[in-house]
């Protein structure tokens, strides 16, 4: 708070909002923790060449389906043991982190700003603009992902960037329709009548009254499709249409490993809680954002945390009172 | 307040000639169009600077489509609606936006009608940020907490969100915004209907300073009879999308014309026991007619007791009677 008495006065307060919303991060301890685990997972896979111990393609036959260092013949060579060709999974999770987020971030952000703009366009608009559209959708709905998928793979040649393109192309209806929903309902609130009334154009009635109704939803359904990104890059990479080996990724692994449930479980179990653990943190992460968005959730939560430091100091309350 | 100006020297803030709006029925089916419903017809008044014509209807009677039609919100299929000299019926784009700055709204539900996720500094300057007369809400603060003031609420207000505020108050804060840009008619659709009866003679007591201070016009609607008493220079009631009668407020509650504002008024209660059962109550008999397959004729014949066969076939036009007080009856003018 010292930066207040600084001469300048944009950053200060720029600082001091910055400030604010780190406290108000401290003090949800979930929150926190997920915007940790994030950090550290993206650090992890931005760090991937210096942590990891072993290159994950270096296959080592002699030291096939090792197990963790905690079980029998483990040994601290391989903490996470080795895989069907003897590659360190640990350095596979570390390595794979990286094609993983890459896909699933990119893709829910584009995937999602094409939705969202479709969505917006065709409810607020309405009218015939809204049957196009809606029927577009309802086209690339029914025409089978995979399908479209494979053509466009097979065309482009396998990339990240291509799935990135491809994913995206496949995944942004859900988006437009449930965008398409809200917009709907929320043109009929008498708030946005009264806005636009008073003269707004309609530019700004969607980005200040329309469009902060959608953080909610769009926060749990981006969430929701992540998940469902990374399971659908390990379809595409297990058909060899994906990630090209020697790089990998966590849906990759888990869809190779497979195979291995019965005798080596830590090949998909490691990759699956990396995944587990994203999706959990970002999932944290995201509740703290939308309450944060919210300002009668914001307030609630304030006086909540008013109210629990009163109960944690109860003797201190008492003197004062006497 | 009753000698107000019949001169028609004195240019009226609002003109409304034989307005109409068409409601489209959603379409039956694939193949069958959809059909125009005619929810108002032949509407026509004047407002005044600085008058309140109350517009009184039962529910479907289309006061809030008159009052939207007005504000330009839907279209009108037929008629004039002239604002201070202009005819603005067909305007469209950036001057229909500008036209905005000069009459506003002031909506029903106080709940509503702010957004939950802007602070009241925000909402109150929208307008003149939205009309380019301040850039940002920062800016535009001082005249925020002038406008807070003038309907009441401390300057503290400025900085906090809609839930913090009670039903009344925000119906304040609605009025706030809706005089921010200084405009020469509101139209206020059942401002007070949603507030509790102890609250309501508040907002509408403001509403009349606000109207003594500023010049303001309103077209204020409303089903509550006694409000509409009170605050209202003129009085229009509405039946099935018409105008029944139209005449100065003391001309309308003391010498109605049209059977159905009888009956109407024959509803309000007198807070005077004795009187109030000595009064006759005019039950109307028989069904609202359906506008949707509308019959030839009067709308209100079917309900009204001096309906003859002349009501039932030719729809009686709206015909001055006295100064100021026209009614649309063939029995009553």
């Amino acid at each position: 708070m010292a930066d207040r008495l600084s001469s300048k006065p944009q950053t200060p307060k720029r600082l001091a909002i910055l400030g604010g919303l780190v406290s108000e991060l401290w003090h949800d301890k979930a929150g926190f923790i997920g915007f940790l685990v994030i950090a550290l997972i993206t650090a992890m896979a931005l760090l991937a060449p210096w942590i990891a111990p072993y290159d994950p393609a270096a296959q080592n036959v002699m030291a096939r389906l090792q197990p963790p260092v905690w079980l029998a013949n483990g040994d601290w060579n391989h903490i996470l043991g080795t895989d069907n060709l003897g590659r360190d999974v640990l350095s596979r999770v570390i390595w794979g982190a990286r094609s993983t987020l890459l896909i699933g971030a990119s893709v829910v952000l584009i995937a999602g700003t094409i939705g969202v703009i479709v969505g917006l366009v065709a409810g607020y608009a309405g009218g015939r603009v809204d049957g196009v559209l809606m029927r577009i959708v309802d086209i690339q709905v029914s025409f089978p992902g995979i399908l479209m998928i494979l053509l466009i793979v097979s065309v482009l040649g396998p990339s990240t960037l291509t799935m990135i393109i491809v994913l995206s192309i496949t995944n942004w209806m859900i988006y437009a329709r449930q965008v398409r929903s809200i917009v709907m309902s929320v043109r009929q609130v008498p708030y946005v009548e009264a806005a636009s009334v008073m003269g707004c154009r309609p530019r700004r009635i969607i980005f200040r009254h329309i469009l902060p109704n959608l953080v909610t939803p769009l926060l749990t359904l981006g969430i929701l499709e992540f998940t469902n990104i990374v399971l659908a890059e390990a379809a595409v990479s297990f058909l060899g249409l994906g990630v090209q080996p020697p790089a990998t990724s966590w849906g990759l692994d888990v869809a190779s490993g497979r195979d291995y449930i019965f005798i080596a479980w830590w090949l998909i179990t490691f990759p699956g809680l990396g995944i587990v653990l994203t999706v959990l943190s970002i999932n944290l992460f995201a509740n703290w954002v939308r309450v944060t968005t919210d300002p009668q959730e914001r307030e609630k939560r304030f006086a909540y945390s008013r109210a629990a430091r009163r109960m944690v100091r109860p003797a201190e309350d008492r003197a004062v009172v006497r | 307040m009753s000698e107000h100006e019949t001169s028609p020297t004195v240019l009226p803030t609002l003109r409304v000639r034989s307005l109409g709006v068409n409601y489209l029925t959603r379409s039956k089916g694939f193949w069958s169009r959809p059909r125009p419903i005619s929810a108002l017809e032949g509407v026509s008044f004047d407002v005044r600077p600085g008058e309140t014509l109350g517009l009184v209807g039962e529910s479907g009677s289309g006061k809030t489509t008159a009052g939207r039609a007005i504000l330009r919100r839907i279209d009108s299929a037929t008629g004039q609606i002239i604002f201070k000299g202009t005819d603005i019926t067909t305007l469209k784009g950036e001057k229909l936006r500008r036209l905005r700055a000069g009459m506003q709204l002031v909506l029903q539900d106080p709940y509503a009608s702010l957004n939950p996720r802007m602070r009241i500094l925000d909402a109150v300057a929208e307008p003149l940020i939205v009309h380019g007369v301040v850039k940002s809400a920062e800016a535009a603060r001082d005249q925020v907490v002038e406008l807070l003031d003038l309907v009441g609420l401390p300057a503290d207000a400025a900085s906090r969100y809609p839930h913090a505020f009670s039903g009344g108050q925000r119906q304040r804060i609605g009025i706030a915004r809706a005089l921010a840009l200084k405009p020469d008619l509101v139209v206020a659709d059942e401002p007070v209907s949603a507030l509790d009866v102890s609250v309501r003679a508040q907002v509408v007591n403001l509403m009349q300073s606000l109207q003594r201070q500023l010049k303001l016009s309103y077209i204020f609607i409303a089903h509550d009879l006694s409000i509409v008493r009170h605050i209202s220079h003129r009085v229009a009631i509405l039946y099935a999308g018409r105008l029944v009668e139209i005449a100065d407020r003391d001309d309308i509650y003391e010498r109605p014309r049209h059977p159905y504002t009888e009956a109407l008024l024959s509803a309000v209660p007198v807070a005077n026991p004795a009187l109030q059962r000595a009064r006759e109550r005019i039950a109307c008999e028989g069904e609202v007619p359906d506008i949707a397959n509308p019959q030839p004729g009067c709308r209100f014949a079917s309900r009204c007791p001096l309906a003859t066969q002349m009501c039932r076939e030719k729809s009686p036009p709206l015909v001055e009677v006295a100064p100021g007080h026209s009614v649309a009856c063939w029995h009553r003018s």
